[in-house]
């Protein structure tokens, strides 16, 4: 019978898919479709030169050291974005943690904030002189830290303003999706004598899964282009230390003014964080995502 | 908001078509006239209305903004049959709007363009050539100061007029700091200048505070200058005809130079994470003893800085390094200009002109003068006389050194790239002089 | 009662941490009001300094500055048009990729997961050569199809998610009965919804509010300028006048900040009805 009321019928496709899916196309779709086109140009986009830029795009170190800082930041904020998430939802969920109204909302706060506004408060917080991190490391008796001047740990301490900021994002999705998981099984382990850790493995995690393959999906999405923070916070530097595929990108296009190779970078940014979030979502989620 | 979470029956996905078709409609139809590219209405003159666009940065509340935007509105008024059509964001967005503008054949009319934009535009015959206006107006062209056109001239034609003619270099130091340590004049000698380096370092003072995060200010306002030193800046201009090469031992020593202060702890540890607004509390505080800038830091100083700081900073250009350039020189220039749609013919060209004229006669240079600003114009007052003793500072130096290329105006923007975030990484001693040379002449192409 | 001692064990740390995160979590907002009452040359003696002579100047300028009130109207103006759309449009789509299979769902999936990693900037110039094309550029309404279409997969795999989890059979129940789609859409599974609609609402209302490439990009009349623009008219190429634009950044986050407050409530209202209680 279910297959029956779930099938989907032409009229529904004309009435709800199609009108989304035209909206989506013409900005979307079709938009790439051009930058498509355009990667295939050469550097100033002037002229056809087929896979070349490509084949340049493969031997780009630069970019090759991009797509590294991004995946270092990937793995960074799936366990920092969507892990830190995930517990405090679950503390949230306890009795363990106090004040839980105040966390829940100042926790969202920095979601609120303006990339750039992060990135430029994080930038004084770091700061080696001024720095609220470096007066707490004097306050314990150590010299000052040079932090995002050390090219070897800039990509690191780039990515802990990125945690910070959406930590608050991935906890309201998980807070609406605990909403279905009725009180009425959380009441019935509490009785037979099951602790936090118990609840939040074999009855929270399992019943949001489907909300924790979203949010993984949001989040490697999500830190494969990211762009704002670290254009506000080192520009990509020192050097090339935390160079990005978005501001690699960026600064093909609007800094050198190489469009044509700009749009070769973006496509090729796409096309490998396509296949990051694929192989994740299919390696966490087996079927039920993918299909 | 509340009409998301009220119940709707069937109407709502109707709502919905109806809602994103009348989008579409409303959008498509909102503006009739966004044909009106610079080609489409040319000029056939006459009683015609003339429409000219203008792409500008001058949207701030200072006073040199607000100065642009009088003058437009007088313009405006005066030309009731010309309509003036802006495209005006902030400098920061600036280049981003104009390189789509370009890519997709938009240009406007009227623009302000800087030489790297230039370089960029004039092959692709985007931009009118200058050369021929300028000789139809010669009380106009003999006004302009004497290298107020360099930064606009590629292959021998000028496609640019100077919006301003200033010193992308000076340092600020702090006369007492420099008392303080038993530095009794500004050195004069490259080695007197690192051994004053050293003393301040050692007294427990910031030699130089920079932030240099946008990788801009070290390249811009420092590397132009002392690149210049060492190589000449006959070395700069062979570099567009081949004759010289990034990877010449006088590059590479220039680079060296850099790497030298770095070493001897000229600069604040922190240069390649800060920006510049967070440098000016080592110098306000008085943590540092110099500050490399330009021009526009006079007025920033004049604003900002504790009284003390103020009265007790003097200018300084960088002394010689003993190599092939001269001593008495600062990169500087006019940096931007206006620049006109090579599309343009006729009345609507000599409108374009005249606008352009406005904005660069005496009269707007006395005013932009008064106001603190830079002009590219020879004025009657010449600065000297100018009420802040640091503006009057600026201006006697100014009239005793020449000016030498800027390196982000006048290059290539792929090789400033590739130069200035290698002088990043050579600061924070992840990169070899010889690396980033070998880089920029790469980055040339050929 | 060993239970009671594991939590009291966990819960010193868990605490201790939450407040931390808490407390770093509240400070920018309240660095920036009240670095937005300095004055310039204070700021740049001290970045974190408290003002030692507060002062609202900052505030009377920003009025001073571009065109504010008509700034507020087309950030509010894009926000109020594009949310109800990018909402009913993910609902829509979420809702049929969490109930029905069907022939090339896994394409039409893939297509949506494709507008996640587009990085905008890269879109700049091709969407505006097409809005070119189109006469699509510069009005008021410019902005609401690419905003509604850049949302739409986020916000609908954030539905995906949600609607896979609630039990099919009010909706059989619903159908048997001879139900429309309609029907079954918004008035049984919109109700249950609502928290992630809130959630919904919030994240795009941020990323509308925010957005700047697409809006200085295809608009090109003053009037038409968003909050974020009006934010880049405290820099000039030289200077910037920071306590000037962090006065501007209080006043642009402050609605949202508001509107988050609310919606807050709005979830965990729904929170304290459907899940353990404190």
């Amino acid at each position: 019978m279910r297959e029956n009321l779930f099938k989907l019928r032409v009229s529904q496709v004309l009435k709800y898919l199609v009108p989304i899916y035209l909206v989506y196309a013409f900005a979307v779709i079709l938009p790439l479709i051009l930058s498509f086109v355009y990667s295939f140009f050469d550097d100033y986009g002037t002229s056809f030169s087929g896979w070349a830029p490509y084949s340049k795009l493969l031997q780009d170190s630069d970019f090759w050291l991009s797509f590294k800082n991004n995946m270092i930041l990937v793995l960074i904020c799936v366990a920092g974005q969507v892990g830190i998430a995930f517990i405090i939802a679950s503390l949230l969920m306890s009795k363990v943690l106090k004040l839980r109204g105040i966390h829940r909302r100042a926790i969202f706060l920095p979601v609120v904030l303006a990339p750039v506004v992060t990135g430029y408060l994080w930038t004084l917080f770091y700061n080696y002189q001024f720095g609220i991190l470096n007066w707490f490391v004097k306050l314990f008796g150590g010299d000052p830290v040079l932090w995002l001047d050390d090219p070897a740990k800039a990509i690191y301490l780039v990515s802990i303003p990125l945690v910070w900021q959406y930590v608050g994002l991935y906890l309201i999705i998980f807070l609406a999706g605990m909403q279905n998981i009725s009180k009425e099984i959380y009441d019935a382990v509490e009785i037979d004598g099951a602790n936090w850790r118990q609840k939040t493995m074999f009855i929270t995690f399992p019943l949001l899964k489907n909300v924790t393959q979203v949010a993984l999906v949001l989040c490697i999405s999500g830190t494969m282009k990211t762009f704002d923070h670290i254009f506000v916070m080192t520009g990509g530097g020192p050097g090339r230390s935390t160079m990005v595929m978005a501001q690699y990108s960026y600064n093909n296009a609007f800094l050198m003014t190489k469009l044509g190779y700009a749009s070769t970078v973006s496509i090729g940014m796409i096309v490998l964080s396509g296949a990051v979030v694929l192989l994740v979502s299919k390696l966490i989620g087996g079927k039920t995502d993918s299909d | 908001m509340k009409i998301v979470s009220k119940r709707r029956k069937g109407i709502v996905s109707k709502a919905l078509i109806l809602f994103l078709v009348s989008a579409f409609i409303l959008t498509a139809c909102g503006k009739s006239d966004d044909s009106n590219t610079p080609s489409a209405s040319g000029g056939s003159g006459g009683g015609d209305k003339i429409t000219i666009s203008i792409a500008h940065t001058n949207v701030t509340d200072d006073p040199g903004a607000k100065l642009f935007r009088e003058t437009l509105q007088k313009f405006k008024d005066a030309h009731p049959n010309v309509e003036i059509r802006e495209e005006a964001v902030a400098h920061d967005l600036y280049r981003s709007k104009m390189t789509t503008l370009g890519a997709s054949g938009e240009l406007p009319d009227v623009f302000l363009a800087n030489g790297s934009m230039l370089i960029d535009y004039a092959p692709k015959g985007l931009v009118a050539e200058w050369d021929d206006l300028l000789e139809q107006d010669k009380e106009w062209k003999d006004g302009f100061l004497q290298d107020a056109f360099e930064d606009f001239r590629i292959k021998g034609k000028i496609y640019g007029v100077a919006t301003q003619t200033l010193s992308v270099h000076l340092i600020f130091y702090n006369e007492e700091i420099f008392k303080q340590v038993g530095i009794h004049a500004f050195p004069e000698t490259w080695k007197d200048f690192e051994d004053a380096i050293v003393k301040l370092k050692d007294a427990g003072y910031i030699p130089i505070a920079m932030g240099n995060k946008a990788n801009v200010p070290v390249g811009s306002t420092l590397f132009s200058t002392l690149a210049d030193r060492v190589t000449g800046t006959q070395w700069f201009n062979g570099l567009t005809t081949g004759e010289s090469k990034f990877t010449d031992p006088e590059f590479i020593e220039a680079l060296k130079k850099i790497q030298e202060l770095k070493n001897i702890g000229a600069f604040n540890p922190d240069i390649n994470s800060i920006d510049e607004g967070q440098r000016d509390p080592l110098y306000f505080n008085k943590k540092a003893a110099m500050t490399v800038s330009g021009a526009w830091y006079v007025g920033n100083l004049i604003q900002n800085a504790p009284e003390d700081v103020l009265n007790n900073t003097k200018i300084a250009i960088l002394p010689s390094t003993g190599g092939k350039g001269e001593a008495a020189a600062v990169a500087g220039g006019g940096g931007w200009s206006y620049a006109i749609n090579a599309k343009l013919t006729d009345a609507k060209k000599a409108t374009a002109v005249e606008l352009v004229k406005t904005f660069t006669n005496d009269e707007y240079a006395a005013a932009m003068k008064k106001i603190n600003g830079f002009p590219a114009r020879k004025l009657t007052d010449d600065g000297s006389t100018a009420t802040a003793p640091l503006t009057q500072e600026y201006y006697n130096l100014m009239n005793r050194v020449q000016l030498t290329p800027i390196y982000d105006i006048r290059l290539a923007p792929a090789t400033v790239e590739v130069i200035y975030r290698g002088i990043q990484s050579l600061l924070a001693g992840a990169a070899s002089p010889e690396d980033i040379a070998k880089q920029a002449q790469d980055s040339l192409g050929k | 009662m060993t239970n009671k001692m594991k939590i009291g064990l966990l819960a010193v740390p868990a605490n201790v941490l939450a407040l931390l995160f808490t407390i770093t979590a509240i400070f920018p907002i309240v660095w920036m009001v009240y670095t937005s009452l300095k004055t310039n040359p204070e700021f740049s003696l001290s970045l974190f300094a408290l003002p030692s002579q507060p002062t609202l100047s900052n505030y009377e300028n920003a009025f001073r500055v571009g065109n504010l009130s008509s700034a507020l109207f087309s950030s509010v103006f894009n926000t109020v048009l594009t949310i109800p759309l990018i909402v009913l449009g993910s609902f829509i789509l979420g809702y049929f990729f969490a109930r029905y299979n069907f022939r090339g769902k896994t394409t039409i999936r893939f297509v949506l997961l494709v507008g996640m990693l587009i990085p905008i900037h890269s879109l700049l110039v091709p969407l505006f050569l097409q809005f070119k094309w189109f006469g699509m550029l510069d009005t008021r309404f410019t902005l609401i199809i690419p905003y509604v279409a850049f949302n739409l997969s986020l916000t609908t795999f954030l539905f995906q998610s949600f609607i896979r989890d609630i039990p099919t059979e009010i909706e059989e129940a619903a159908y048997i009965d001879g139900s429309t789609t309609d029907y079954a859409l918004f008035r049984i599974i919109f109700p249950i919804c609502l928290p992630m609609v809130s959630t919904a609402v919030i994240l795009n209302v941020l990323h509308t509010w925010n957005e700047l490439p697409f809006a200085f990009i295809l608009n090109r009349s003053a009037e038409l300028f968003t909050l974020p623009i009006w934010l880049t008219y405290f820099s000039g190429q030289y200077t910037t006048d920071y306590t000037g634009k962090i006065a501007g950044l209080v006043i642009t986050s402050l609605p949202i900040v508001i509107l988050y407050l609310f919606f807050s409530n709005k979830i965990m209202n729904g929170m304290s009805a459907g899940a353990v209680k404190g």
